[in-house]
């Protein structure tokens, strides 16, 4: 577990922020085997003897299950506080930040009345220009070329299409 | 900035009317707090089932007035409510205070959905040749947030659409699961750090679990109220994902396998819950065929089965992402032990052995999506919530039975 792994800006964030806190299972897929499968079986026995055994009562037993429970939870909750992008502290920008290309792509498509987009290796704009794109119906769609770099939202019109990202 | 649920109110409550109509018309007699949750979910189901088409809602209503023949009114006292009003003020809480905007992959490709309006992405979904992505799903989750952002098409109000979806789903399960266990069950599953992440976004996976939760608690329970919340979640499961159906048939059927004495009454819910999922399910797939439209991403291809061992080994990988799930699996896993795979125990085994299996017998891109890393955890959280459960009634179990002991009381 290393802090780097947690995506820490707005493009890791929009690929992999909801498929786990950090990018533990993405970065290191796939290397799972059987082992994995063992150790949750071994340790899950061990919680089902606790939960079981006589030798401690009911409240003593609840307690510390859950004071486990609790301390486990603790990495992933500095990560979320602390480390991500979408922290307390970052998200307002964070969200600025990843809104940024579909409101410029979105006011431009409004204006023209809808548009088509070519992704000219910006595979990471793809959702944002679709949810910007989405809903907008006209007979001459204005063209939106989205290159590298475009999630930055620097973009300028030219010749009646909006082009954002660095030229080739 | 937060997210303007105030947004959902029209639907909410146009749909608890319609809701409230179905319980006197078909002598429901709801009761409680939760009756409420039950109400507006079967009134936003009928309307939606009836944009997707006519015949699901006729269909949807038929089996839910069977539910008011079928499973008999039982004398129980009106829960008190105190926490699962706390629970669901909690998470609204936390879900509304954040800028309403997606910040994932996933939530800008729902939420483009969303934003299309009702009738047009019907009839782009049903067009072989239309611009949704992704292809072929079924479009209740999404027709529901429509409504519930009363069809506006800003970015805000489709975050709150997704997010009332969300607040629904929870609501039904907190009417399903026992009063006493309600406020255990919510910390057991605050405890998990990447709960706090699909809380607080438009993905689906989250909801899926808990509606999964409304079924396995509500067929637990048996009561005409409970079976009928477990009814319409089950529409909801199977409207909002292609995996929602095997969710719904699996718990069913757990429930009907291990009825014991009950095996009539069993049967009787079981088989309201697996009509009220397939309900959705058949009628998409009909209309997909109808209009030419191929299901590519969950297309039944058992191209899973000759990576099944990496794709195990990826899920099994996945329990130990600490940072995501905290010691959630291994204390699920142990719970399903210690209480000898009875009760939720076993309805969650169910579920998680006809998702491995659905998973094993996806297509192409499903098993690839396994393989890196970006789908086991959202696999995952679609069992996270009824894994919450487990462990909240093996420990209750526990301390019933160490009491029961003191008391000289033996089962």
């Amino acid at each position: 577990m290393r802090d780097a792994d947690c995506p820490a800006t707005t493009e890791t964030l929009l690929v992999d922020g909801a498929n786990g806190v950090c990018r533990d299972v993405r970065l290191d897929a796939p290397s799972g085997h059987a082992g994995h499968a063992l150790a949750l079986v071994i340790v899950a026995a061990a919680v089902a003897w606790w939960m079981s055994t006589a030798r401690v009562s009911a409240r003593v037993g609840r307690v510390v299950l859950v004071s486990i429970a609790v301390l486990a939870a603790t990495p992933g909750a500095y990560a979320l506080l602390a480390l991500r992008a979408d922290r307390p502290s970052e998200r307002a920008a964070s969200t600025r930040a990843s809104m940024a290309l579909h409101d410029r792509v979105r006011a431009f498509a409004e204006r023209h009345g809808c548009a088509r987009v070519e992704l000219e290796g910006c595979d990471a704009c793809m959702p944002s220009a679709r949810l910007a794109l989405a809903g907008l119906r006209c007979d001459a769609p204005a063209r939106v070329e989205l290159r590298a770099g475009a999630l930055d939202a620097e973009c300028e019109e030219r010749s009646g299409a909006l082009v954002c990202g660095r030229a080739r | 900035m937060i997210v303007p649920l105030w947004v959902a109110a029209p639907a909410l409550v146009a749909s608890a009317a319609l809701g409230w109509g179905l319980d006197r018309a078909l002598r429901w007699r709801l009761e409680g707090a939760g009756a409420w949750a039950i109400r507006v979910a079967v009134g936003l189901g009928i309307v939606v089932a009836a944009i997707v088409h006519p015949l699901a809602a006729i269909a949807l209503g038929v089996a839910l007035a069977v539910a008011g023949r079928w499973i008999a009114p039982q004398e129980e006292e009106v829960e008190p409510a105190r926490g699962a009003l706390v629970v669901l003020a909690s998470a609204t809480v936390v879900i509304a205070l954040r800028p309403p905007a997606p910040l994932y992959w996933d939530e800008l490709v729902w939420l483009a959905k969303v934003r299309m309006g009702a009738l047009a992405l019907r009839e782009s979904a049903l067009d072989p040749a239309g611009d949704v992505i992704p292809r072929a799903y079924p479009i209740a989750g999404s027709l529901s947030e429509i409504l519930l952002a009363a069809g506006r098409d800003d970015v805000g109000s489709g975050v709150a659409g997704a997010a009332a979806l969300l607040l629904l789903a929870l609501a039904l399960a907190l009417a399903a699961i026992p009063q006493e266990r309600r406020v255990a069950w919510a910390l057991g599953l605050a405890l998990v750090p990447l709960a706090w992440v699909h809380a607080r976004s438009a993905y689906l996976d989250l909801p899926v679990g808990l509606l999964a939760v409304a079924i396995a608690a509500g067929l637990a329970r048996g009561s005409r109220a409970s079976v009928i919340a477990a009814a319409i979640a089950a529409f909801f499961v199977a409207g909002c994902k292609d995996e929602g159906v095997v969710h719904a048939l699996a718990l069913a059927g757990a429930h009907v396998a291990l009825a014991g004495e009950r095996r009539r009454a069993a049967l009787r819910a079981g088989a309201l819950v697996a009509a009220c999922a397939l309900v959705p399910a058949i009628t998409w797939r009909v209309l997909l065929a109808a209009h030419g439209v191929h299901a590519e991403d969950h297309a039944l291809e058992g191209a899973g089965l000759a990576d099944a061992g990496a794709i195990l080994g990826e899920l099994a990988r996945a329990t130990w992402d600490v940072r995501s799930w905290g010691l959630a699996w291994p204390l699920a896993l142990g719970a399903v032990i210690a209480t000898r795979a009875r009760g939720v125990g076993a309805a969650w085994l169910a579920q998680l052995s006809a998702l491995v299996l659905a998973l094993l017998a996806g297509g192409d891109r499903l098993a690839a999506f396994a393989l890196d890393g970006s789908l086991v955890n959202r696999f995952w959280m679609q069992l996270a919530p009824l894994a919450a459960l487990v462990v909240v009634s093996a420990l209750d179990q526990r301390g019933s039975s160490t009491s029961n002991t003191a008391l000289g009381i033996h089962s």
